[in-house]
């Protein structure tokens, strides 16, 4: 997996897009290289030539660079200036730019990323009233999706897609029967089936996983572990936002204090 | 004459000072938006790489 792809699947960067701007042959290399390791969008400005040069005097860019802009669209976060014209050796450098830069976006939502891809492709014959007709797999709620279906019991195993019946079932080498949705081209587009992926990666939870302030082990309470784990990330200078509890981009006593307080403080 | 170079500059520095906005297919064949038009500032909230090539 590239850097790009973890960028969206592990890290909740949903909201990135990339621009190129020029001439056409852009996508023959550059936008090549750049499909091949992500699914985040891509767009090809091949403007005339003045305007693109309005666009490099307005963001003062050079050639064969990458400008990155914070998500006002104007702030300049970074800049790479590049010395090929693909983008595999700029992808760690770039995924740290915006790492830093720009808070992830929150975790899938079930309800409305999920749940809409069943309704659209699985529910309308089949896997529906109790999934009587497909196994009974039932895929009109969470809860069913959960329950799995009667021959084998779970078909999604939180934080494991790779071992999830439900994702084996919608690629192209299922382990047994037919690839879901039944028939080509009904089958599932890779990116549908990666956000999907993901979502189970995240844990298949029924709603966005909201970090609790404080929780720096996250085992959902804060407690005197998170004291203990937030001192162990100080002493081995393993810097984590979830544990810079008042925000100045430091982990030491400070965010210590303001932990006891929230214990304290219920 | 003169008006046209006037509305040259014009139009360059109203660009030049103006947020970059755009309707561009999203041409990621792996993309969810794929075939479709991504427009900013629908994706105003995006964090975006503008990548600059050699031009043709």
């Amino acid at each position: 997996m590239s850097d790009f792809q973890e960028l969206l699947h592990e890290e909740g960067y949903e909201k990135v897009i990339i621009i190129g701007i020029g001439a056409d042959f852009l996508h023959d290399n550059f936008g090549e290289s750049f499909t091949e390791h992500s699914i985040l969008p891509l767009v090809l400005d091949t403007s005339p030539d003045y305007i693109n040069f309005v666009l490099r005097g307005q963001f003062g860019a050079t050639w064969k660079e990458v400008v990155i802009l914070a998500a006002d669209g104007t702030t300049i976060l970074d800049r790479i200036v590049m010395d090929f014209d693909t983008i595999e050796p700029y992808e760690e450098q770039l995924y740290q730019v915006i790492v830093e830069n720009y808070p992830s976006t929150s975790s899938i939502d079930y309800f409305t990323q999920i749940q809409p891809i069943f309704n659209a492709n699985c529910t309308s014959y089949c896997h529906t009233n109790g999934g009587s007709y497909q196994g009974g797999l039932d895929l009109t709620s969470y809860e069913n999706l959960m329950a799995g279906d009667s021959d084998h019991g779970p078909v999604i195993i939180p934080g494991d897609s790779e071992n999830s019946i439900l994702i084996q079932k919608l690629g192209d080498e299922p382990p047994f029967g037919d690839q879901m949705p039944q028939n080509d081209p009904s089958y599932l587009d890779p990116a549908t089936i990666a956000l999907i992926t993901a979502w189970i990666d995240e844990g298949a939870l029924p709603e966005p996983d909201e970090a609790l302030p404080g929780d720096v082990n996250d085992d959902g309470s804060v407690n005197i572990l998170d004291i203990v784990q937030l001192t162990n990330m100080i002493l081995s200078d393993d810097y984590q936002e979830l544990a810079d509890l008042n925000g100045d981009g430091n982990l030491n006593i400070l965010d210590i204090v303001q932990l006891v307080n929230i214990i304290l403080g219920g | 004459m003169l008006l046209n170079r006037l509305l040259y500059v014009v139009i360059l520095t109203g660009l030049a000072f103006s947020q970059y906005e755009y309707s561009l297919e999203d041409v990621n064949p792996n993309s969810a938006t794929f075939g479709t038009n991504v427009w900013y500032p629908d994706f105003s909230d995006y964090i975006t790489l503008h990548y600059f090539g050699t031009q043709g």
